[in-house]
């Protein structure tokens, strides 16, 4: 009887133990403030959090179907990468500038993301949130025209009063001079 | 009519035609730019020109180096053009007002040294070179001015549909054109 509660407690044990495993939530988001056109770069940031209680290992991001060449180019990083390892209750996150060159409309899905519990365990899939349909139509010339551009238009404001306050100095000085001259020169007469 | 009658009817006629030769020479000698204010008139032109430059560069953004020997060459011929309309006003406004301040300007020539004759002159000459300052610097207040306000209009509302470059071109060549055929019309 004692040798059997025994055995029956070590099964318990085994079974409620508490195995360490990670587990990552990744979202993928556009960094815009005004949709974006083509032959305009735009940013795509990934972050990985890791909820589980342990690290995951030999993470991989996989993005490359979502942006095919032939429409879009990428500026200082490749759009897939990996990490060897991400600690319990940490995040990662890596950003990705893109430019697309033709007009068009694209659905940009959800990246998947490839990882280990243990570092010759097996592959686990995550999928990351999705940012949807984005619609690239070329500038038109009125777009800058029409933003604010406070900033531009201070300094040409500064400039133009500054050489135009100039002449205006001049001409107040010189119809003094004048008016006293006149005057001077009509008493002679 | 008596022969002195005569003689003394043509020499009026004669005073009348020399006072009209004087004072067409003297417009003509107006009408003419120094060469000191040739380069003043150029020099504000150029910065007038250089103004909305920026303004296409930093709003519409063209690519300055690219664009820099269009920016050049289209600011130095709307300078040439713009730099005539200021001497047009600047030479309309030195008439009227050396008319309206009632001195006669004319060297009077006699054989006798008048008292305080030369004083007179310097102060003739001092008065002259102020209505000259007060006239240019009215010209390019008013010419610069006007010329800003049609430049953008043009760059901002009406041909802001077409490429920046065009744009650039159409609305300072058509502000300079319009600035100078209004001052010139002030002169005739």
């Amino acid at each position: 009887m004692k040798i059997l509660f025994v055995i029956l407690l070590l099964l318990a044990s085994l079974v409620f133990t508490e195995v360490e495993q990670g587990n990552l939530i990744v979202e993928k988001d556009i960094l815009v403030t005004t949709l974006p056109h083509t032959e305009e770069e735009f940013t795509i940031l990934y972050t990985l959090y890791n909820v589980g209680n342990g690290p995951v290992y030999d993470v991989r991001l996989q993005d490359s179907d979502n942006f095919p060449k032939d429409k879009y180019s990428t500026e200082l990083s490749q759009i897939d990468t990996n990490w060897d390892q991400i600690e319990a209750e940490s995040n990662a996150t890596h950003a990705v500038i893109l430019k697309r060159h033709s007009v068009g409309s694209d659905f940009l899905g959800p990246a998947t993301v490839l990882f280990k519990n243990t570092p010759n365990g097996q592959d686990l899939t995550s999928t990351s949130t999705y940012i949807g349909r984005l619609n690239f139509t070329p500038k038109s010339p009125g777009e800058s025209r029409k933003s604010p551009n406070w900033e531009h238009w201070i300094i040409f404001s500064v400039v133009a009063a500054l050489v135009l306050v100039i002449p205006f100095l001049l001409f107040k000085k010189s119809e003094k001079k004048k008016k006293r001259l006149a005057m001077n020169l009509r008493k002679k007469k | 009519m008596s022969t002195k009658n005569k003689r003394k009817k043509k020499q009026r006629e004669e005073r009348a035609f020399r006072e009209v030769e004087r004072e067409r020479e003297q417009t003509l000698r107006l009408r003419k730019p120094t060469t000191k204010q040739r380069m003043l008139y150029f020099f504000v032109a150029l910065i007038m020109n250089a103004l909305p430059t920026y303004l296409f560069f930093s709003i519409y953004e063209m690519d300055l180096l690219k664009s820099l020997p269009l920016f050049g060459f289209v600011s130095i011929v709307c300078s040439i053009i713009l730099s005539m309309g200021y001497h047009n006003v600047s030479f309309f406004l030195k008439h009227r007002i050396l008319k309206k301040t009632g001195v006669n300007f004319q060297k009077k020539q006699t054989k006798k040294k008048v008292a305080g004759g030369e004083r007179e002159e310097r102060q003739k000459k001092q008065l002259e070179s102020s209505i000259t300052t007060q006239s240019v610097s009215l010209s390019l207040l008013y010419n610069s001015l006007f010329f800003l306000v049609i430049v953008l209009i043009f760059a901002f509302y009406i041909t802001w549909i077409f490429e920046a470059h065009t744009n650039y071109i159409l609305s300072l060549a058509i502000g300079s054109s319009i600035v100078t055929y209004i001052s010139s019309t002030k002169i005739q």
